[in-house]
């Protein structure tokens, strides 16, 4: 038989890990859910507006809890979206662009259940974002690209005018490209980095560029769209010009799309000007 | 599905163990070398600025960032401390020390402020296994992060005084053991077109439409 007083420590250990920070005019509540990085999840409790508003405190996306934000990866959003949707969880953008998960309810009553279903939500996403769903040799060769590629055309554009991995219309956060050059006040040139450390990862980087670009021409701000630039890694181990020749000619279809290969960086210079 | 027949075929092959020190996170590096990373901490770093002057918008839209270089007495390779402050709340701040050389994470970090860590030791009480903010992290002999607090920072009084970020930063250099020439703390600057409305914007719920 087990003593009913082992059931009590557990029960006082788990209890004893609630813990609060007053904020102003929030509370922030320390819950006992810990995320697999081994952090404990907080929700911000405030009363605005004759109703109790429950929040991450723009946490989960500014960095906090994972040191790189929230993943882009397609396996990630899905777990997301599933998460967020089971527990009927809201979003909101600030001012300053932070973006806050939160709940509301009116009653007292039922503000445990929504900091219960907050704080598990949290800990899911906060848990699910540390899954490696892309391969490491692929996401390695994909941050070692993007870092040279970055590097090269900060050096050869005046900084102020360029953008890195920047969403096209920052209010609507749909359509993300490497680089976005502000070349005049009424024209952009957009850059988009192709590679893969596969011949079939290559493909979609490929088929990722292609859509963007076309959703791009296809936006508000098409007019507004000047070249449209793919550097391509020519160096990755994924990269076979046969066989990726005529998707790549797929890209060429689209009025001021150009192509760069990695190892003729140089011509950037006269593209970009 | 496939992961899942994997581990069953090779765990004929491997003890459990291996599997579980995967899924914990060690950094590999600081468990086969932890004398060295010992060495990193312990041992004299210098720092060449006596002025550190935070103005440029950091990596992170909200947070305002300066990288200074530090020398490490025995160690060629470059190094670095990074001041990270929030744009809207000056008193909410980090210092991480880098070595990218040595592994790809800040190697020791001071959080002023956000969310508590959980050191995940056998033996210890769950209550005593959660670190609020303030707090420094660093890594143990398994190479897993910990987050601590010195008596400093359990004591309520001197907590309080180490939010202001220059007391802090010279709590932190004594810590990490770097210094300004001989025996002095660098100080910190915070650039006077960002002023940090401190009060308001510690409440993160606050000047928010939450429709």
């Amino acid at each position: 038989m087990i003593s009913v007083n082992i059931f009590n420590r557990i029960k006082d250990a788990f209890g004893g890990l609630w813990a609060t920070k007053q904020r102003g005019n929030t509370m922030e509540i320390i819950t006992p859910f810990a995320t697999t990085n081994n952090k404990f999840v907080s929700v911000f409790l405030s009363y605005i507006a004759k109703e109790y508003v429950i929040t991450d405190g723009g946490w989960v996306s500014n960095g906090l809890y994972l040191e790189e934000g929230l993943p882009e990866d397609s396996n990630f959003r899905k777990a997301l979206f599933h998460f967020q949707n089971s527990f009927g969880v809201s979003e909101v953008t600030n001012r300053t662009g932070a973006l806050y998960y939160y709940l509301k309810v009116d009653n007292e009553i039922d503000i445990p259940s929504a900091v219960f279903d907050l704080s598990t939500f949290i800990q899911n996403v906060i848990s699910i974002a540390e899954v490696n769903f892309e391969d490491k040799k692929e996401k390695d060769l994909k941050k070692r690209f993007n870092a040279l590629a970055n590097d090269y055309i900060g050096s050869i554009i005046p900084k102020g005018k360029l953008k890195f991995n920047a969403y096209l219309n920052p209010d609507k956060k749909d359509l993300r490209f490497n680089i976005i050059y502000n070349i005049s006040r009424h024209q952009i040139y957009l850059v988009n980095y192709i590679t893969g450390s596969t011949n079939s990862h290559f493909t979609s980087s490929i088929f990722k560029t292609n859509t963007l670009f076309e959703m791009a021409d296809q936006s508000l701000l098409g007019g507004n769209i000047g070249k449209k630039i793919s550097l391509i890694d020519n160096t990755a181990e994924g990269f076979d010009q046969e066989r990726l020749a005529h998707f790549l000619l797929h890209i060429n279809r689209f009025d001021n799309s150009k192509q760069v290969n990695w190892s003729s960086r140089e011509e950037l210079k006269a593209l970009l000007n | 599905m496939d992961l899942l027949i994997n581990l069953l075929i090779l765990g004929n092959h491997k003890p459990l163990e291996f599997y579980l020190t995967m899924a914990t996170k060690t950094i590999q590096e600081i468990k086969d070398n932890y004398d060295f990373y010992n060495n990193l901490l312990q041992q004299r770093k210098s720092i060449f600025s006596s002025i550190i002057d935070i103005k440029e918008i950091g990596n992170n839209n909200n947070t305002l960032e300066k990288i200074e270089s530090i020398k490490h007495i025995g160690i060629e390779d470059p190094m670095f401390l990074i001041v990270d402050v929030k744009l809207n709340n000056h008193n909410f701040f980090q210092f991480k020390l880098r070595y990218k050389e040595f592994i790809e994470q800040p190697f020791f970090r001071y959080d002023s402020d956000g969310d508590a860590h959980r050191n995940k030791i056998q033996g210890i009480p769950l209550q005593q296994q959660r670190i609020t903010t303030p707090h420094f992290h660093k890594f143990d002999k398994n190479g897993i992060e910990i987050a601590y607090k010195t008596d400093q920072l359990l004591d309520e009084r001197e907590c309080k005084a180490l939010e202001d970020i220059n007391l802090c930063i010279a709590h932190f250099c004594h810590e990490a053991n770097i210094r300004f020439e001989e025996e002095d703390f660098p100080q910190v600057v915070i650039g006077s077109n960002t002023l940090g409305l401190t009060f308001e914007a510690n409440d993160p719920n606050s000047n928010i439409d939450f429709i």
